[in-house]
């Protein structure tokens, strides 16, 4: 019998069994070979979870949180993306609600949103939720990926906590079109370069991994991912990366 | 940089009488240095680099460039801001720059005021920094004189190559060499007179160096200089060796400018690592930046000044050397205290030192006593072999258990290709590590360049536990490698195949039957720093990897993307080093007669050319990427695109 939502953890992906496989692979290829593997490890206690307790949340893959073994909260920087494909409030706050679960912590330093459609009236439940975290301090700050100016200038006027950050594509991080870097200045907003494709995971890619991990609870045509998060935490003051690592979550359909 | 206490220079009898006693008292500062800071942790990360330059007069109206001896005139200058907080009781002045004298009389060294931080903003803010510091030699050089960033001035010790005018003398004075004058020597500090005098007395003999001459079609072969004319007694024609190009002073080499890299460790643990890891990248970087492939207004058949610089600092003596029967001396010694590392300092590197390490075995012991480790207290014990070369009378006797002195006598007189630095006492300053082959390139751009990509190496080393270890005899042999004409794009070094597997204790008995012999190949410079596919990563695109988790700002993100692909295209050879450039230039101009001397002429035109170069008036594309920027257009074109800073 199916699940209803499963939320898979890849743990920190930079240990280097991972790093030998997947070292320069784009970042598609990266996300698709890590959800992979995370879902295979855990398919005997995906397995058993089916058979004792469907219609409920599972997580699995690597959930422990190895983040605080040498360093304490204040010395990491924490940045999660959110690639929203299930545009709703609800959606928004599992994703947020899971990573704070998954990786232990009751703030993150930055989270970067990612929505199919920029247009603010699509997405304007989201980032309502997203400000009620800000305010309550879960998010340090918050911001959007990949806006053009316009989009950009909407989001602002309308937003009552300010987006800090607009992720732009590393491509053009050396042609950025002059109005976009006078009004982040003015603004105080941040440029953030990132490389990521529009859409990270395709729903070939989606039913390619479930298939793969052969899971009979899991049928890929009643899949669907309804968001994704990529996080890191770096250590501040020694730029040394500690950790990266994906969650996804995976909705059966009813 | 080195030791610039002030003080009375004791003459050489007197330094050679108290060298135990300086060791002896090192040592005890090292323990005593050991003990306080050995459990200090979590320092953040701050570095900083330093650009030694070389002070150039041109005189247009007959075509001659010589080396300007105006670094006694700029220098207090120079120094003054710094000199003013100091006596307003301010150790630490928030100043831009710092500037310290240098050998020659033609060199000055700058800093930055500050480290440089974590942050990877402040890493786009080096070449800003840099071009400060040109910007702010150059207004205090009178018209006609410029400074460049060039790793040696080509005609030293070419006749007339001052100016002021100076001469040599062979017979008394300091270098007693038959090219390089005394005047040339920097006059102001007793360091560096006094260091070429000790060492010259120490070894018994002037500087000693045979540098391997570029053979061209029309140089004569065999290549045999006569000296008697210039006042050789016969020193110089027993010396030099047929097909070099043989030079006498101790200013040849240590008047050569490099670009070295320092950054504060986390702790004494990260600092060994990160010692041991970077010691292997010695030889490939040196490689790569090559940019002295001429000395004595000949070409040579090395593309760096390391070969020249490690015998022109060399004060060892016949027996030292192995050319006599050991009689007065301790040791038979086998490299010049200026030269390659000699140990791993780091527990999982031990298995590693496969060459003998010569110690001061009693010096070992008071360390071992003091609870010292092994390898950490060899390292020591084998950089105390030497001798000091230079002391000042009011250094003699000091306080072990807060002066360092005696310590950093000796570890600032074994110039190796890096350096494990304590921290001073009483400050707050922690472990560091100083990476110390590269050679200055010719714009800002490419020095912080090459500045930048050490510390971002260490960050990826760091972040994926890379292991990068090989036989200290193999790093031994790339270096070897490293320093031949065209090394960086026709040379094999020894590299790991896997880095990316952490270091593990190897059977004992690997040692004996040849070193994990499959953990290495030999890989080109492309290989290693490009990687090839699916068979090995490349510390390129690693650190491209790293960098996507540092969310860095389109400023920085541009220039560190900048910064690698200059990298990339120097290690894959499409451009030029330094070196084969100017061997280009040289080879190519009218006034070149294929027979390896580079003329008054062609030297003018060089040093014109590398000024106008370092002033970013003229752009050479062979040699950097600074001024071009390939974009895709929204049709996917390659668009080359100007970039202005």
């Amino acid at each position: 019998m199916p699940l209803s939502e499963i939320i898979v953890n890849t743990g920190n992906i930079l240990n280097s069994e991972h790093l030998k496989k997947r070292v320069n692979l784009g970042p598609q290829e990266e996300l698709v070979d890590s959800l992979r593997e995370a879902l295979k490890s855990s398919a005997a206690e995906l397995k058993k979870g089916a058979a004792d307790k469907p219609d409920s949340r599972w997580a699995c893959g690597d959930t422990t949180s190895d983040l605080f073994a040498e360093e304490s909260r204040e010395e990491l920087k924490i940045t999660v993306k959110i690639f929203l494909m299930d545009v709703t409030k609800e959606s928004l706050i599992s994703a947020v609600n899971e990573t704070l679960r998954q990786l232990q912590v009751n703030t993150l330093d930055l989270l970067l949103l990612s929505v199919p459609s920029n247009n603010y009236d699509q997405f304007k439940e989201v980032w309502a939720a997203l400000e009620g975290y800000a305010k309550s301090g879960a998010l340090e700050s918050i911001g959007v990926s990949d806006f053009d100016l316009a989009e950009f200038d909407k989001l602002y006027e309308a937003a009552s906590v300010k987006p800090s950050v607009n992720q732009v594509n590393l491509e053009s991080c050396c042609v950025i079109p002059p109005e976009l870097s006078d009004f982040a200045k003015k603004n105080n907003v941040q440029l953030l370069t990132h490389n990521d494709p529009r859409t990270m995971l395709e729903p070939e890619s989606v039913a390619d991994i479930l298939k793969s991990a052969d899971l009979a609870c899991l049928e890929p045509e009643t899949c669907t991912v309804a968001w994704l998060v990529r996080y890191s935490a770096m250590v501040k003051l020694r730029g040394v990366v500690k950790s990266r690592g994906f969650i996804f979550s995976i909705h059966q359909k009813k | 940089m080195g030791l610039l206490t002030e003080g009375t220079p004791l003459s050489w009898e007197e330094t050679k009488k108290y060298a135990d006693h300086v060791r002896r008292h090192g040592i005890r500062q090292f323990i005593a240095l050991h003990d306080g800071l050995k459990d200090r942790k979590n320092d953040g990360l701050k570095w900083g680099e330093e650009i030694e330059y070389i002070l150039v007069h041109f005189d247009d109206a007959n075509r001659r460039a010589r080396v300007a001896l105006r670094a006694v005139d700029i220098l207090p200058k120079l120094m003054q801001a710094e000199k003013e907080a100091a006596m307003n009781g301010d150790e630490h002045p928030s100043l831009p720059s710092l500037w310290r004298p240098e050998y020659a009389a033609y060199m000055v060294e700058g800093t930055p005021g500050q480290p440089y931080g974590s942050e990877p903003s402040d890493w786009s803010e080096v070449e800003a920094n840099m071009r400060a510091r040109r910007k702010e030699v150059q207004a205090l050089l009178p018209e006609g004189e410029a400074v460049l960033s060039i790793s040696a001035f080509p005609r030293t010790g070419c006749s007339d190559f001052t100016f002021p005018p100076s001469v040599p003398t062979p017979k008394d004075g300091i270098s007693r060499s038959l090219w390089f004058p005394d005047a040339a020597i920097f006059p102001d500090h007793p360091r560096f007179s006094t260091l070429n005098r000790n060492a010259v007395q120490r070894s018994g003999q002037r500087a000693l160096i045979n540098l391997p001459l570029f053979k061209d079609e029309r140089t004569p072969s065999p290549f045999h200089e006569d000296f008697s004319a210039l006042g050789d007694e016969g020193e110089a024609k027993a010396a030099a060796k047929d097909d070099h190009i043989y030079m006498d002073a101790m200013g040849f080499g240590t008047g050569c400018c490099c670009l070295q890299v320092t950054f504060q460790a986390s702790d004494l643990e990260e600092a060994r690592l990160l010692y041991d890891e970077l010691l292997v990248l010695c030889p490939l970087m040196l490689s790569l930046t090559s940019a002295a492939p001429i000395f004595r207004g000949m070409l040579s058949d090395h593309d760096c000044r390391w070969e020249v610089i490690s015998c022109a600092s060399d004060d060892r003596t016949a027996e030292e050397k192995g050319l006599q029967p050991l009689k007065n001396d301790r040791y038979r010694i086998p490299k010049s205290r200026y030269d390659s590392v000699d140990c791993y300092i780091s527990p999982l590197s031990e298995q590693y030192n496969d060459t003998e390490l010569l110690v001061d075995e009693d010096l070992l012991k008071v360390m071992l006593d003091a609870g010292i480790d092994r390898q950490l207290a060899r390292h020591v014990a084998h950089l105390f072999i030497r001798d000091p070369l230079s002391l000042f009378a009011e250094q003699v006797n000091q306080d072990d258990e807060h002066g360092t002195d005696h310590f950093e006598n000796l570890q600032s007189t074994n110039w190796q290709t890096m350096r494990f630095k304590p921290p001073p006492p009483n400050s707050s300053i922690g472990w560091r590590v100083e990476f110390r082959p590269m050679e200055t390139q010719l714009t800002d751009f490419e020095n912080a360049a090459f500045s930048v990509f050490i510390v971002l190496l260490t960050r990826v080393i760091l972040t994926y536990k890379l292991n990068l270890l090989i036989p200290l005899s193999k790093v031994d042999e790339n270096m070897q490698q490293a320093m031949k004409r065209d090394s960086a794009k026709e040379g094999r070094f020894y590299f790991r195949k896997d880095i990316l597997t952490g270091p593990t204790t190897r059977p004992f008995y690997e040692k004996w039957f040849g070193l994990g012999k499959h953990e290495y190949t030999k890989m080109s410079l492309n290989d290693i720093f490009n990687g090839v596919e699916n068979e090995f990563p490349g510390l390129i695109p690693l650190v491209e990897d790293y960098l996507k988790d540092l969310h860095l700002d389109v400023h920085t993100s541009c220039t560190l993307h900048r910064y690698l692909r200059f990298i990339s295209l120097k290690a894959s050879g499409e451009l030029q080093t330094t070196a084969s450039w100017m061997r280009d230039f040289v080879r190519s101009h009218p006034d070149y007669k294929q027979d390896s001397v580079v003329s008054e002429e062609i030297n003018y035109d060089l040093m014109k050319t590398c000024q106008k170069i370092g002033n970013e008036e003229i752009q050479e594309p062979k040699l950097s990427t600074q001024h071009e920027v390939m974009r895709k257009n929204s049709k996917g074109e390659g668009v080359k695109q100007i970039f202005c800073l």
